[in-house]
């Protein structure tokens, strides 16, 4: 149920990110077309399409890729035995899940602080334009726990198989 | 050295080995420094989201990784392919001349060194092993070697990145790449012909003179791409930014209404693998944003400047320095990291001996574009072994030789500035 439940979220927030990129797209070639063939450049393009791409960034990162597609330093982990690649991982990530989880505080308290602040063209609020950084961090932190898990459990051998995968595993 | 820099070179270097995405060992770096100097944790968020948000040359990226997917989808290598076959297939080696030639028309169109492999790559190694009957870790090795042209002649992804750190123009970059990008086709092209006669590698087919208008009218509309491109560029019509949007707009034009390759199916996996790769890129550039500010905190360039000034090296053993480093590092790093952390580590020291910066980013691109294919960690040579299931370990024994000329060519530009220079100052950049 849960694992149905992950994978069309999962799904949905593929098409998601996929369409973010299609609107900066749209967007950049009207505003070339507005200012050059209409003479009437639309100064708010050019803040879309910049915040857009961070937002799109971190989602994506969040909540489609998978840990193989990360670029990752794979020459220590990929020559030594799986047992020790289930330590390299548990170590790995515990450690920066106890590390975030210590700085999550700070950051969000920090992002709510920005509540006054608006963006410069279109007067957004930058704690909501901030928010996707913390939430980026929490997500990544609960799929890691997930792995973490995993790795704990009797099938950890599948779990250091797929972060050693050639971009084809799946994960939760 | 202090202990905030000690912390943060010992997780980097801890989280990288267990295999943690880097982009992720770079953020819990820049989050230990700000806690074992007793900073407010906040300005991880600060430090990466205001710079972020305020970088519109970064949308860029994503852009120019679009219109190169589209541009595979479109069937524009294919058409590239038969061009470039007719012009120098005919020789000794044939297929792996027209490999070089159809990598650097597509540079000119696409600004990343992987999309450039596994697209027309692609095509040409299965070409040259299923039809050439080339071994096929030599295809392999000469698609990679021809694909690390692709960000040396604009447009460029990792000299955009440069020009956003070092404040470089992105117009000169581009100029400047030109000639560099031009010369080490030429010198893959001259191993090539060597290999060949070594190996006794087939002379390619000769395409008969009345098929030729055939085969270049199928690609020249293609061949307009890097016209509107540069053109726009150049002349100001759009931004570099903006130009990766018109190429992807002119791209899909070609696509669907002329060539009528890319379906709605098609858009839709353009996009998904584009959102992905961009992501990935996108994603370690905000992990260097809080990385640069610890290194700027710790004022470790100016270390560097005092360093380098009490040794009283000239420029021209600075930038030898600075490529044997390069080179290395090459063996072991990702270039994105380099560029993304090392390099704004040494503008300053650049500035302080009188170094052309945009020279300076032509020579660090070159230098991280060898890393690509520089065993035993060359991104290039892990793609297309990837892709074409061939052995790593062929790959790495056939590629040697195109290391080899690309490090001598790298020893000429460097030492030769004018040469990279002497376009973007005929176009008025100084």
């Amino acid at each position: 149920m849960t694992r149905q439940f992950l994978d069309t979220f999962r799904r949905i927030a593929g098409v998601i990110a996929a369409y973010s990129i299609g609107i900066v797209f749209v967007l950049f070639v009207t505003g070339v077309a507005m200012r050059y063939v209409f003479h009437r450049p639309q100064s708010w393009i050019d803040e879309t399409v910049t915040l857009l791409t961070v937002w799109s960034t971190f989602w994506t990162a969040a909540f489609v890729l998978k840990w193989p597609e990360h670029i990752a330093f794979d020459i220590a982990y990929a020559h030594v035995s799986p047992r020790l690649q289930r330590i390299f991982l548990l170590a790995g990530l515990c450690a920066f899940c106890a590390l975030m989880l210590a700085a999550m505080p700070g950051m969000i308290d920090y992002t709510l602080f920005l509540w006054r602040e608006r963006t410069d063209s279109m007067q957004l609020r930058l704690d909501w334009v901030y928010a996707i950084f913390p939430l980026f961090f929490a997500v990544i932190i609960v799929r890691m726990l997930f792995a973490i898990r995993k790795l704990a459990s009797r099938d950890w051998r599948q779990e250091t198989a797929h972060w050693s995968s050639d971009q084809t595993g799946d994960q939760p | 050295m202090t202990t905030g820099l000690w912390t943060l070179l010992a997780v980097v270097a801890g989280g990288a080995v267990l295999r943690l995405p880097l982009a992720l060992v770079m953020f819990a770096a820049g989050a230990s420094y700000l806690f074992v100097t007793k900073q407010d944790i906040g300005l991880l968020v600060g430090q990466v989201m205001n710079q972020m948000t305020a970088m519109y040359v970064l949308v860029a990226i994503p852009m120019f990784i679009l219109a190169a997917n589209i541009m595979n989808a479109a069937s524009i290598s294919d058409r590239l392919w038969a061009a470039a076959n007719a012009l120098v297939g005919r020789f000794r080696g044939g297929m792996g001349h027209v490999t070089v030639l159809v990598s650097m028309i597509f540079s000119s169109m696409s600004g990343s060194a992987v999309t450039d492999a596994a697209g027309p790559g692609l095509v040409a190694t299965r070409m040259m092993r299923d039809i050439g009957k080339y071994p096929p870790g030599l295809a392999c090795a000469i698609t990679a070697a021809a694909a690390t042209i692709a960000p040396v002649i604009p447009p460029s992804i990792p000299l955009v990145i440069y020009a956003l750190f070092s404040g470089a123009s992105i117009g000169a970059l581009f100029l400047a790449g030109i000639v560099p990008g031009i010369l080490m086709g030429a010198a893959l092209m001259l191993t090539i012909r060597v290999v060949a006669a070594r190996r006794d590698l087939p002379v390619g087919e000769v395409v008969p003179m009345r098929e030729m208008p055939r085969v270049f009218s199928r690609a020249a509309l293609s061949l307009t791409l890097p016209v509107v491109l540069l053109g726009g560029i150049w002349t100001g019509v759009f931004t570099p930014t903006e130009s990766a949007a018109v190429a992807a707009f002119w791209a899909l034009i070609l696509g669907t209404v002329v060539y009528r390759r890319i379906t709605p199916a098609t858009v839709h996996a353009v996009l998904n693998e584009s959102t992905r790769q961009s992501a990935t890129t996108m994603l370690l550039i905000a992990s260097a944003f809080i990385l640069n500010y610890a290194i700027a905190n710790e004022r470790l360039a100016e270390s560097l400047v005092a360093w380098i000034t009490a040794m009283q090296l000239s420029p021209m053993q600075f930038m030898f320095a600075v490529n044997l480093f390069f080179l290395v590092l090459g063996c072991f790093l990702d270039g994105s990291v380099m560029m993304l952390v090392f390099v704004p580590l040494l503008i300053p020291s650049a500035k302080a001996l009188g170094i052309d910066l945009t020279y300076f980013g032509i020579i660090v691109t070159l230098n991280f574009m060898i890393g690509l294919i520089t065993p035993p960690y060359g991104l290039l040579l892990f793609v297309m072994s990837s892709l074409t299931r061939v052995p790593l370990i062929s790959i790495i024994r056939e590629v040697w030789p195109f290391v080899l000329v690309l490090a001598a060519l790298l020893a000429i530009l460097t030492y030769v500035p004018s040469i990279t220079l002497f376009l973007p100052r005929m176009f008025g950049y100084q």
